[in-house]
């Protein structure tokens, strides 16, 4: 997979600073870059006729990202030091890819990789995408949103969210209607009613263990226009998946974080042996059962030992002897 | 009970409130009186049935007509006019509440610093209470001097992140609220109301009120759970308000700890002080406590000479404690 050098640079320096963001840079950030794109508006009218033709067929995407791409550089943003880079509306396309959402209840972590739990109560084995990613997590089973990549590489990015967000996720995914608005319900309608439209979620990039999206929005009429705001995933993600936009997901993200569905390995079979036996011991099939027999024998004995009638013991011993020779000649 | 406007509710706090709307004289604030003037709409003739108290001062309002009334997708949650009258809502406050039980002697609201309130419904033919765990809750006092409480029951998330608001607690991610209120700040409209308006079934229901900047006269109404309502109410400092037949028939108020309670606790109080601190008397137990112990080592070591020394010790102890008692 190929990953592009140049605007890659900033960014990955941007998490070794290590800080984490507070709202007053992440303010301030927004109204430089407001200010930026309305001077790069009146100076440059191609780029955005580019950026508004984002949003067409992949293969037009892709037949003009030759032309795109001398454009795109230099209006990259930086992080200014404060250890969260925000990527910019103009970036160029072919950073990040597509993703849709799957049905995922909780995610696992087991010894050689991870367990993601369907909706339909299925199992996916999975082991990381890039073997050199060591990353430590408890084995307790958590929420989490999983996409699905669809560039043909079929890797999935697990999101470790709260329990709300997941649930009103699942609940949108089947269209299940909750009788009262929830918060992202609401989002959706304040945003149609002021005037804007949600164009755009994007997951771009990850800083200790947790990921950032960035939630675009684009006034109707004037599409030029454009306001990007910082929010967890999992709220970016429900918003997405309500206002049927579509959510793209960082490569270098998708390549170091993803994972990759295995085959059922051979110890899997193991599980299905015990499951065999278990069936087995929990069905009658309508034998006579040994162990019963004897367990009846070695019980009447001791009975009778108990109560001292020492000749009816007398007689299951000899008969318990009589048996388990019996049984020995059978094996 | 489904309502297809305002009227039924009207009608139903009529029947039950009508002294309450005589008696009302609250006064509007300058800035919510310039915000509602351009509100005024569609609800005008009912208002004037109901109360024709107020028949006069609607007149100044009859050239005005508001078209942004705010509908909620024929689910049943018909969402209220911003021109609702004023007088219908009390101004009220967030109580830093953790969680709330229910039984059959009331409503306990564990507060954040740890003390439980004890109360009471406040109208004695409140509906029953079911007895129910301890669930997260937002608490609102009511300001008009009854010193009424309104427990909500919310999920657990948005109590905390309520708690986390009022305290200014930085949380290092921004939250769904947080977007929501710098969305709005950023598409050009500003929050300038909540209100709590009716119940529905055990669930409240929440609107909030928006204004364009530099516009007032341009507004728009939402639907919300008042557990989202109140957390942008906080964070965006604006008055919440409830409606005055929700604060009648769903308010508690305090009420002092029972005698029992006071001595129990007071008891069990004082015992487990004076366990606790030393007094820097001689205590008589240690030193019974001492002596059974020598006496059970010397007996156990086989120094039945000094288990003999010590068994005398211990008896004229205890002599001399039962002339004391």
């Amino acid at each position: 997979m190929e990953i592009i050098n140049g605007p890659v640079l900033p960014r990955y320096a941007a998490p070794a600073t290590g800080a984490l963001t507070s709202d007053a840079k992440i303010s301030g950030q927004l109204l430089r870059r407001v200010h930026l794109r309305r001077r790069a508006c009146g100076l440059q009218g191609d780029h955005y006729r580019a950026a508004r033709r984002f949003f067409g067929f992949p293969s037009e995407r892709h037949a003009r990202s030759g032309w795109v791409w001398p454009v795109c550089c230099s209006y990259g943003s930086s992080s200014d030091g404060d250890g969260a880079a925000a990527a910019d509306y103009d970036a160029s396309g072919e950073e990040f890819v597509n993703s849709s959402v799957m049905e995922a209840v909780e995610l696992r972590s087991v010894s050689d990789g991870f367990v993601i739990k369907m909706r339909d109560g299925k199992n996916l084995r999975c082991v990381q995408n890039n073997p050199r990613v060591l990353r430590l997590r408890d084995s307790a089973p958590h929420h989490a949103i999983v996409l699905k990549m669809e560039d043909g590489s079929d890797l999935l990015l697990p999101i470790i969210v709260m329990e709300t967000p997941s649930i009103m996720l699942l609940a949108a995914l089947r269209n299940i209607r909750i009788p009262r608005p929830t918060i992202y319900n609401v989002v959706k309608e304040m945003t149609e009613r002021m005037g804007y439209a949600v164009r755009l979620v994007r997951i771009t990039e990850m800083v200790h263990d947790a990921y950032y999206s960035r939630l675009y929005l684009a006034k109707i009429g004037n599409e030029e226009e454009t306001i990007s705001l910082d929010l967890k995933p999992s709220d970016a993600i429900n918003i997405a998946f309500r206002c049927k936009v579509p959510i793209q997901v960082n490569r270098r993200i998708a390549y170091n974080n993803g994972l990759k569905v295995v085959q059922p390995t051979p110890s899997e079979s193991y599980v299905s042996s015990d499951q065999f036996q278990y069936t087995r011991l929990d069905r009658p099939d309508d034998q006579p059962c040994f162990e019963a027999q004897e367990f009846d024998l070695v019980r009447n004995m001791l009975v009778a030992a108990v109560e001292e009638r020492y000749k009816d013991a007398a007689q299951y011993r000899d008969q318990l002897f009589m048996f388990r020779a019996k049984k020995k000649n059978m094996i | 009970m489904a309502m297809e406007g305002p009227i039924l509710c009207r009608a139903v706090m009529q029947a039950k409130l009508p002294v309450t709307m005589i008696s009302n004289s609250l006064t509007k604030s300058g800035q919510l009186g310039t915000a509602f003037l351009g509100c005024v709409c569609k609800y005008r003739n009912i208002t004037r049935l109901i109360s024709p108290i107020y028949q006069p001062a609607q007149k100044n309002f009859a050239t005005v007509c508001g078209s942004f009334s705010s509908s909620s997708d024929g689910n049943g949650y018909m969402a209220g006019n911003f021109s609702e009258s004023d007088e219908d809502y009390v101004n009220s406050t967030v109580l830093e509440a953790v969680e709330v039980r229910s039984g059959a002697e009331g409503y306990v609201i564990k507060m954040r610093d740890g003390k439980n309130l004890r109360c009471v419904h406040n109208n004695s033919q409140g509906r029953n209470i079911p007895e129910s765990a301890p669930q997260p809750a937002i608490v609102l006092r009511i300001e008009d001097g009854s010193e009424t409480l309104l427990p909500i029951i919310v999920l657990e998330m948005p109590s905390v992140l309520l708690m986390a608001a009022i305290r200014n607690v930085h949380i290092a991610r921004p939250t769904i609220y947080q977007v929501v209120k710098e969305m709005i700040d950023k598409m050009g409209y500003e929050v300038k109301l909540v209100r709590i308006n009716k119940r529905i079934q055990e669930a409240y229901c929440a609107e909030l009120f928006l204004t364009k900047v530099g516009d007032h006269t341009e507004s728009i109404t939402f639907d919300l759970r008042p557990s989202d309502a109140i957390n942008i109410a906080v964070r965006c400092k604006v008055p919440i308000q409830v409606h005055r037949s929700l604060a009648y028939s769903d308010g508690i108020r305090s009420v002092e700890p029972a005698r029992m309670a006071i001595a129990a606790g007071m008891s069990d109080g004082l015992l487990f002080t004076e366990l606790d601190r030393p007094d820097g008397q001689p205590c008589v137990e240690a030193q019974e406590f001492g002596l059974i112990r020598n006496m059970l080592i010397a007996a156990v070591e086989e120094r039945y000479k000094d288990a003999a020394t010590w068994r005398d010790k211990l008896m004229l102890l205890r002599s001399k404690r039962k002339n004391w008692a």
